[in-house]
C-alpha cells in the first residue's frame, strides 16, 4: 500500500496515536522523578484546604 | 466462548478492559486524583467524539452554511459551566483557580492566527486530540506539529508578553461575583442572538444529541475544576510533552525564562501522570480512540493529500501550537475556560480567533489539495 495515495485505516492511525502516547509515557517514566505515593494530593481539590499548584495554559 | 463467537462483543470487551487498565494503572502509580482526572479526560474524549461536539466545525458552519446549531451548543455549555464555576470560585478562592490571563497585543494577534490555523487543520486544541485519537491521519500530523509549536512558543512567551500586556482583568473583579456571572451570561446570550439571527431557519436550535453533549461537556469541565483545582486546559500539557521529549534528548531547559521558573521546572521534573492537563489530554485521545473502535464500522479515512499539502498541515500544526501558547490557551483554555470563569481575555480571544477563523476558512481550499480531487477532506 502506498501510504501517500491510500492512507492507513482509522484504526491503524488510532493505534499510532496510542503508540505515541505510550512512547511519551515511557520516556517520561525513564526521565522524571519517581512518584511518591505518600505525597499524593487529596483526591479532590475542592475542600482539600490546599492551594492549586498545577500549571495551566494561562500560566506565564 | 460467547465472546469468541461474537467478534464485535469481544472487541468491545477488550476496549473496556483497556480503559479500565489505564485508569487502574494511573491510580496505582499516581493516586486517586490523577485517576479521577484521567476519567474526566476519557469522558471528554467519549463525549466529543461520540456526540460530535466540537469547536472548529461549528465556527465554519455558521459562516459558510449559516448553520448555528453547533455554536449555540458551545455557548450553552460555557453558560452552564459558568453558572457552576462562578459561585465555586467565589466560595473557595484558596482552593480553586480560574483561567485568568492578561489581554495583550501579542495575545490578540496569536488568537487571530490560531483561528486561521485551526480551520486549516480542521481542529482546535481539543479537536486535534479527538481527531488524532479517532484515527484521522491529518490530525495526527497536526498534533505532532501542535506539540512542537506549543513547546517553541513557551520558549518565546516572555518576549511576546513584554511587547505590551494589560493587567489581568476578571469580570468578578470589575462587577463583583454575581454581577460578573450576569455579565458573562448576558454576553453569551448576545452572541447567541447574533448567531440565531445569522442562522437559517431549521439551523438555529441544537438537536437533542448536541444539547446532551453541551450538558455533559459543562459537567465534565466543572468536575475538572473541582478535582484539579483549576479549569480545563489543553495547551500547557502539549508544550510540556515537547519539553519532556527535548529534555530526554539532552537539551537543558533550565536557562530558559519559562521552563526555568520554579513552577514549570517542577512540572518538567515530575511525572506526566501528575500533570493535570497531560492527564486530561491523554484521556481525550484514548476516549476518542475507544469510541471510534467501539463502532461497528468507523468512518472512512480522510482523503490523501498532495505532498505540499501535507507540509502545509505540518506547518499549520506548528503555528496552531505556537499561537495557542502565546494567546494563553486555545478554544478550551482561553475560550471555554476563560469565559466560563470570568476572564476578560477569554472574550478578547474569542473575538480575535473568530475573525482569524473566517480567513482560515477561505485559505483552506487554496492550501490543501487532495490527491484525488473529490472535494476537501473532512
Amino acid at each position: 500500500m502506498n501510504i501517500f495515495v491510500e492512507l492507513p485505516s482509522r484504526r491503524s492511525v488510532g493505534y499510532m496515536a496510542l503508540s505515541f502516547l505510550l512512547m511519551l509515557l515511557l520516556v517520561d517514566h525513564w526521565q522524571a522523578q519517581a512518584i511518591n505515593p505518600y505525597d499524593a494530593p487529596a483526591p479532590i481539590a475542592l475542600g482539600s484546604g490546599q492551594a492549586p499548584t498545577a500549571a495551566h495554559c494561562t500560566a506565564f | 466462548m460467547l465472546l469468541s463467537h461474537h467478534p464485535v462483543l469481544a472487541r468491545r470487551a477488550v476496549l473496556l478492559l483497556l480503559g479500565a487498565a489505564l485508569v487502574f494503572t494511573t491510580f496505582a502509580m499516581a493516586g486517586p486524583r490523577s485517576a479521577a482526572l484521567l476519567i474526566v479526560g476519557l469522558g471528554f474524549g467519549c463525549v466529543l467524539e461520540g456526540l460530535r461536539f466540537g469547536f472548529t466545525g461549528p465556527w465554519r458552519a455558521i459562516v459558510t452554511e449559516r448553520d448555528g446549531r453547533g455554536l449555540i451548543a458551545q455557548l450553552l455549555a460555557i453558560g452552564i459551566a459558568a453558572a457552576v464555576a462562578f459561585p465555586l470560585l467565589a466560595a473557595h478562592p484558596d482552593e480553586l483557580n480560574g483561567a485568568y490571563a492578561p489581554v495583550g497585543f501579542a495575545m490578540l494577534v496569536a488568537a487571530f492566527v490560531f483561528g486561521m490555523a485551526m480551520q486549516l487543520v480542521m481542529g482546535c486544541g481539543s479537536g486535534t486530540l479527538v481527531n488524532a485519537g479517532s484515527g484521522n491521519a491529518i490530525s495526527l500530523l497536526a498534533l505532532l506539529g501542535f506539540i512542537i509549536g506549543s513547546f517553541i512558543g513557551s520558549l518565546h512567551l516572555t518576549w511576546w508578553t513584554s511587547l505590551g500586556t494589560l493587567p489581568v482583568y476578571t469580570l468578578q473583579g470589575i462587577f463583583g461575583n454575581m454581577g460578573g456571572l450576569l455579565v458573562t451570561l448576558t454576553g453569551l446570550c448576545v452572541v447567541g442572538l447574533i448567531v440565531f439571527k445569522r442562522a437559517r431557519p431549521g439551523m438555529r436550535l441544537p438537536a437533542r444529541g448536541l444539547l446532551i453533549a453541551a450538558l455533559l461537556v459543562a459537567l465534565l469541565a466543572s468536575l475538572n475544576l473541582v478535582i484539579a483545582g483549576q479549569s480545563w486546559g489543553v495547551v500547557y500539557g502539549l508544550g510540556l510533552w515537547g519539553a519532556k521529549l527535548v529534555s530526554a534528548a539532552g537539551l537543558d531547559l533550565s536557562a530558559n525564562v519559562f521552563w526555568g521558573a520554579p513552577a514549570h521546572a517542577e512540572r518538567l521534573q515530575q511525572s506526566l501522570l501528575t500533570d493535570v492537563t497531560s492527564l486530561s489530554n491523554i484521556g481525550i485521545i484514548v476516549g476518542a480512540f475507544l469510541v471510534m473502535s467501539w463502532r461497528r464500522s468507523p468512518a472512512a479515512q480522510v482523503a490523501a493529500l498532495k505532498p505540499l499539502s501535507w507540509l502545509a498541515v505540518a506547518l499549520a500544526g506548528i503555528v496552531l501550537g505556537y499561537s495557542a501558547r502565546i494567546a494563553f490557551g486555545c478554544n478550551v483554555g482561553a475560550f471555554f475556560s476563560g469565559v466560563s470563569t470570568g476572564s476578560l481575555h477569554g472574550w478578547a480571544w474569542f473575538v480575535a480567533a473568530f475573525a482569524g477563523s473566517t480567513i482560515g476558512i477561505r485559505l483552506r481550499p487554496r492550501l490543501l489539495h487532495t490527491l484525488i480531487p473529490q472535494g476537501a477532506p473532512q
